[in-house]
């Protein structure tokens, strides 16, 4: 199976159909892969988790794989539901459970067509000329909300639930390790040195935020106008 | 003293992270942040050194009294041991 995201040719040497499901908005055609995939059954088995489908594993190892040769191409995969309203590209980072895809939905609920859904969970973040973008992958959560697309990162929140709605600037020093929890860092020296100096890259360019926020709408309405309001 | 894993020690947003190389990819746990001085003590065990050579070089470093330099380093190690980051060889930790 042969896919384009975020300007890569990667052509899936898949075993399962699921793959084919999931990729099926980005399939293409091409003659010279940039990066070439197969998960082996032991890298399948390790995604094995809670009894999931062996070929939905495989999309995950085939993820964390391409994930692995990013760093080649100035790229690595954040976690985060990312999202495009007018000049601003915000990733809305939390750990798994804390609601960021409410959140983002919250602000579908208040700006509507206006934002565009880049991925809801795991973009790719690939640097040109030193600019963080964000892509839509297939892989984006069980909502599947992504689209082709690119656009510059400007915003990275970190999402904390709480009884009240703020939202604050960070200082560096709160920055790293909250971040560094939301990234796909490969292995081997070389590629964490460059991943960690793609995120050093990538937080020059963007604002970071924390966002402390109740489920509902009440809470995009506060991060939305605190956010919105810095340029 | 040794470290379980073999660690790239990297400034990110002002602050030094050590990644376990080996654990990258599947174990963001493999993340620890350090301060100046635990950045220090860290790095000269991730190179192999013993306790005396690290604490030989802290007070190269440090404008402090060797027993001030030997608890620090003492301290840390020990804190290494509670978060079970280190192999347990039977090495002392503290000579003075």
């Amino acid at each position: 199976m042969k896919i384009r995201i975020a300007q890569l040719n990667i052509e899936i040497l898949n075993r399962g159909k699921y793959l084919e499901k999931l990729c099926k908005k980005y399939i293409s055609e091409f003659d010279k892969a940039d990066i070439t995939v197969e998960v082996t059954e032991d890298e399948i088995a390790a995604e094995q988790t809670a009894n999931f489908p062996a070929d939905y594993c495989e999309a995950i190892a085939v993820y964390r794989k391409i994930g692995a040769a990013l760093p080649a191409f100035n790229g690595f995969i954040l976690h985060a539901a990312t999202f495009r309203y007018k000049d601003r590209v915000i990733a809305l980072l939390a750990t798994p459970g804390t609601g960021k895809s409410t959140h983002m939905g919250h602000w579908i609920s208040l700006f509507g067509s206006e934002i565009e859904v880049i991925n809801g969970d795991k973009p790719i973040v690939r640097l040109f000329d030193n600019i963080p973008f964000a892509f839509g992958t297939p892989w984006c959560g069980k909502e599947g909300l992504s689209k082709n697309t690119s656009a510059p990162l400007t915003d990275i929140c970190f999402i904390e639930r709480s009884e009240e709605n703020q939202a604050v600037r960070l200082l560096n020093e709160e920055i790293a390790l909250r971040l560094l929890n939301q990234v796909a860092i490969p292995n081997g020296s070389a590629n964490i040195i460059k991943t960690l100096d793609l995120i050093n890259l990538t937080l020059g360019s963007c604002r970071v935020w924390e966002i402390k926020c109740t489920a509902d709408i009440s809470s995009a309405e506060i991060s939305s106008k605190v956010i919105l309001q810095e340029n | 003293m040794k470290l379980k894993a073999k660690y790239i020690l990297r400034t990110v947003a002002d602050k030094i992270v050590a990644i376990a190389i080996e654990q990258g990819g599947n174990d963001t746990d493999g993340v620890i942040t350090l301060n100046e001085t635990g950045a220090f003590i860290f790095s000269k065990i991730n190179e192999g050194a013993d306790f005396d050579s690290i604490l030989e070089d802290f007070l190269k470093e440090y404008d402090i009294t060797k027993e001030e330099a030997a608890k620090a380093v003492s301290d840390f190690v020990e804190y290494l041991k509670n978060a079970n980051l280190l192999e347990d060889d039977g090495q002392k930790t503290m000579k003075l």
